[in-house]
């Protein structure tokens, strides 16, 4: 266990350190700069709208539907898949760390990455939504507190399940984008019991529980059969943790080198 | 000398593809080359050895411990992948270093060892530069630096020459003499065989996924002692030489150029053939300009075993 | 001893270089080759395939019933599969055009092309520049409008059959089914629809694609960079509809545009989930703006790597 820990806590802050200044970061970063870009265009253009129609509208449509799940999956699918594609991972695997620990290290140091991003990315998009000038509710604890622990939980879920993908596919980006806006976005917006077997629902379940009734003005967002607070908290961790524990499972028994 | 690597019926399928096919060997310590044209299976055996990847079938026991994801095997090897694969962003010694510290080495004793090692390998003034801007031979170092930094009782290097200029190359195989001079063995592959001449006499040689020949280079020539070996002469009159050299009971055939300046022949017995030519050439009067055993050099051994 | 060259054994050519006229032809063809060797990612075409099932079967139930058939006989003797066919059979007899089930299936395949031309489009350009294939290409008499039209055909045939292919299946089981080919000589026009929107279709994603990829270092970052592309622009124009109350907005997103322009080469005025409130020329002209700035940004990034080569 000892060996276990140590080995990931310098994977951790190694990578934290090399992937602060890599391209990934960059893109990560305009990225994260989309949400609060089309909020502050919103509050901006045209037509007055609300401040708080402005949050509610960018941060559900935009910021937990789209730019969670591209950002997870562009920071997330790197834990492992990117050491395999730069073939840098024959280094961590012929020393003697316990497999599970390169995952978990890096994983880790992708999450607080990815977290601060999506944080300050969530707070832009509230500060640009209240400069709206239009009539309406201000932007207030019932939009800013759901939809900012909503982002950050997805944040932590899809980029572990995108890490782990990457442990069992060699070309994580497509699947996870198959995964996350074709399977997540048809059964998210379908009007059945189907919506319990996405990320989204869960989440979505989070605002419905800490929000305030302007979420409900959003186009697709109410459902009728949300989760309480604390099932879909206990989900979200538990697919989490099912998660890793299969990646780690899995990294500890795959072949990374292949080819002939 | 104890067995370091121990293979029996080993085989490694990539899908359709045999990598390795029933290899049985057994390698003892010391500096071992091993050769084979590419495709022959080499980085397939030295993955497998390097614990990268499992055996489709057979066993393998490098020091006695299974390699695949063996923690207390990677303790006690170093390994220098093919690959040309470093962290961009990171410098020499930082990589070095990195490394080390995921081998449980402290943060101040992984420096120091990182320093040294760079040192050994000639990379002490490029250390603090980010491996970004390294060229082609400061790379290999830097790779060879990150496998010999632990003190490994054995160090496996996959194809270390391969992109070297002869300066760079030279050095290598210094380097390479230094380390096994300091008790470490090593398991080197190549596919140009001067190289492998140059560090060891001992070879393990593959084709095609199969064992074709293991042993001291010499130990194999004696091998082929039951074989025909080739001598080509050129001579002034290479038409008569060829003649009499046709009389010799070990000659078992002689073939004139088309240009008629020079002759081929395979003799059952080369020691003979070397103590009777003098005679026939004076006979002759062939003038015999010059004359050159084509087995003479592993490379004839190695083209020998797998034409 | 005075060193010599033997220069006079060369005679300098005199003739008249000419590259090749169609030289795109194998970059084309060995892209396509190359990207057909992985099976897996052919997957993307499921849901084309699904669509095209589910859709070409509501045309055949709706000429069926057309010609006297009742929902229950279409189902045949399954009881499990006969209530879904006579639901798929009342669909049928309310959707009439074969247009509206062509013009289905391309709306419902949307996300899946954006997918596609990001998987088999993203590294065409970028991929070529990191590991230097570039070089290769522009040491030899090819012309940068080649380049570009051999990469612009590897995307553009694997968009095209994800467009074509399902509607002119749907096309196919119209003409079939249809009493005495009276689909032919009634709507034969759809064909040529089919055809001039398949090509916009695959032009724009194709073109689209191009550019983000020779914006873009890696082949990972392009792929991302284009489905963000599609999807941002996509969301935003929908945000920006609905919180504004004006439509036009929808026009921000190429994927809207083209869905609008579908409807309209098909002469379609609603589809079931879309809106599709606004003007077409606004789509036309959004286009063509978009179209404009990827030629511009593909021209000018491909010249820099021609000179660089």
């Amino acid at each position: 266990m000892g060996a276990f820990v140590s080995a990931a806590w310098l994977l951790f802050h190694t990578h934290l350190r090399r992937l602060a200044w890599s391209k990934r970061a960059l893109v990560c970063a305009l990225l994260a700069l989309l949400a609060p870009l089309a909020a502050f265009l919103v509050a901006s253009l045209g037509r007055r709208v609300g401040p708080a129609d402005v949050a509610v509208h960018v941060g559900f449509l935009l910021q937990l539907q789209v730019i969670l799940p591209v950002l997870a999956l562009v920071a997330g699918s790197a834990a492992v898949a990117e050491e395999v594609e730069d073939r840098t991972i024959t280094f961590l695997f012929s020393r003697p760390v316990p497999r599970p620990a390169v995952l978990i290290g890096r994983w880790s140091a992708i999450l607080v990455f990815l977290l601060t991003l999506l944080a300050a990315s969530t707070l832009l998009l509230l500060a640009a939504s209240a400069r709206a000038k239009g009539h309406g509710d201000a932007v207030d604890a019932g939009i800013r507190e759901p939809l900012l622990v909503a982002v950050l939980l997805g944040g932590a879920v899809y980029s572990a399940l995108f890490a782990v993908l990457g442990v069992f596919v060699k070309n994580p980006i497509i699947v996870g984008l198959g995964y996350a806006f074709a399977f997540e976005g048809f059964l998210a917006n379908l009007p059945a019991s189907t919506q319990a077997l996405t990320i989204q629902f869960y989440l979505r379940s989070v605002v419905a529980a800490l929000g305030s009734p302007a979420w409900n003005r959003v186009e697709g967002f109410a459902s009728p059969s949300f989760d309480p607070l604390p099932k879909a908290l206990w989900t979200l961790g538990l697919v989490l943790a099912l998660a890793l524990a299969l990646g780690a499972w899995r990294i500890a028994r795959r072949e990374f080198v292949v080819s002939a | 000398m104890s067995t370091i690597v121990e293979a029996t019926d080993l085989s490694r399928y990539y899908g359709p593809v045999v990598g390795l096919n029933d290899l049985t060997v057994r390698i003892e310590e010391g500096v071992t080359g091993l050769l084979g044209p590419n495709g022959a299976g080499k980085s397939t055996f030295l993955k497998l050895v390097a614990g990268e990847i499992r055996p489709s079938r057979g066993r393998v026991t490098v020091l006695g411990y299974a390699p695949f994801a063996n923690r207390e095997y990677f303790r006690r090897v170093g390994f220098c992948p093919q690959q040309d694969a470093l962290y961009g962003e990171m410098t020499g010694l930082e990589f070095v270093a990195f490394l080390l510290r995921l081998s449980g080495f402290s943060r101040a004793d992984a420096n120091a060892r990182a320093v040294r090692a760079l040192e050994r390998v000639g990379l002490a003034d490029a250390m603090e530069r980010r491996t970004r801007g390294y060229s082609k031979g400061m790379r290999q170092r830097a790779r060879l630096a990150q496998a010999i930094a632990h003190d490994p009782r054995l160090l496996i290097v996959d194809e270390p020459m391969s992109g070297l200029d002869p300066l760079a190359r030279r050095a290598m195989t210094q380097l390479f003499h230094e380390i096994a001079g300091g008790g470490v063995s090593i398991l080197i592959s190549s596919h140009i065989l001067h190289e492998v001449e140059g560090l060891t006499r001992n070879v393990v040689l593959l084709h095609r996924g199969r064992l074709l020949a293991q042993g001291p280079v010499p130990e194999i020539r004696g091998l082929l002692s039951r074989h025909p070996r080739k001598v080509e002469l050129r001579a002034r009159n290479a038409r008569a030489l060829a003649s009499s050299l046709l009389e010799l009971d070990h000659v078992l055939s002689v073939r004139l150029s088309t240009d008629g300046g020079s002759v081929q022949l395979e003799t059952r017995d080369l020691d003979r053939f070397w103590s009777e030519l003098p005679r026939v050439a004076t006979e002759t009067r062939a003038g015999v300009q010059s004359l050159e055993s084509t087995d003479a050099s592993l490379e004839a051994v190695f083209d020998y075993l797998v034409s | 001893m005075k060193a010599t060259t033997h220069t006079e054994v060369y005679r300098p050519y005199t003739g008249e270089l000419r590259p090749p006229r169609w030289s795109f032809v194998p970059i084309a063809s060995s892209g396509i080759r190359v990207a057909l060797k992985s099976r897996w990612p052919l997957l993307l075409y499921l849901p084309a395939a699904i669509a095209t099932v589910i859709f070409g079967f509501i045309v055949y139930a709706k000429f069926s019933l057309e010609q006297g058939m009742t929902p229950g006989a279409l189902a045949g003797p399954n009881e499990q599969a006969s209530a879904g066919v006579v639901l798929v059979g009342t669909m049928a007899s309310k959707m009439i055009e074969v247009r509206d089930m062509i013009v289905g299936a391309i709306f419902a395949l949307g996300l899946f092309s954006v997918l596609l031309v990001a998987w088999y489009g993203a590294g065409l350009v970028c991929e070529d520049r990191r590991v230097g294939a570039h070089l290769l290409y522009f040491s030899r008499p090819l012309s940068l409008a080649n380049y570009v039209l051999g990469k612009l055909c590897v995307v553009g045939a694997f968009v095209l059959a994800s467009v074509l292919v399902p509607a002119l299946v749907i096309c196919t089981v119209a003409i079939s089914s249809s009493p005495g080919w009276t689909f032919l000589e009634d709507q034969g026009w759809i064909l040529l629809h089919v055809a001039l929107y398949s090509l916009v279709h695959t032009f724009v994603l194709a073109s689209l694609v191009l550019a983000i990829s020779t914006l873009a270092s890696r082949r990972i970052f392009a792929l991302i960079g284009t489905v963000g592309f599609f999807l941002f622009t996509q969301v935003l124009g929908m945000l920006l509809a609905f919180l504004q109350k004006d439509a036009r907005w929808m026009a921000l997103g190429p994927l809207a545009n083209l869905r609008r322009v579908a409807a309209t080469i098909f002469g379609v005025e609603r589809v079931a989930g879309f809106r599709l409130n606004w003007d077409p020329a606004l789509s036309w002209w959004a286009l063509a703006g978009v179209l404009l700035a990827a030629w511009t940004v593909i021209v000018l990034r491909v010249k820099r790597m021609e000179s660089l080569a």
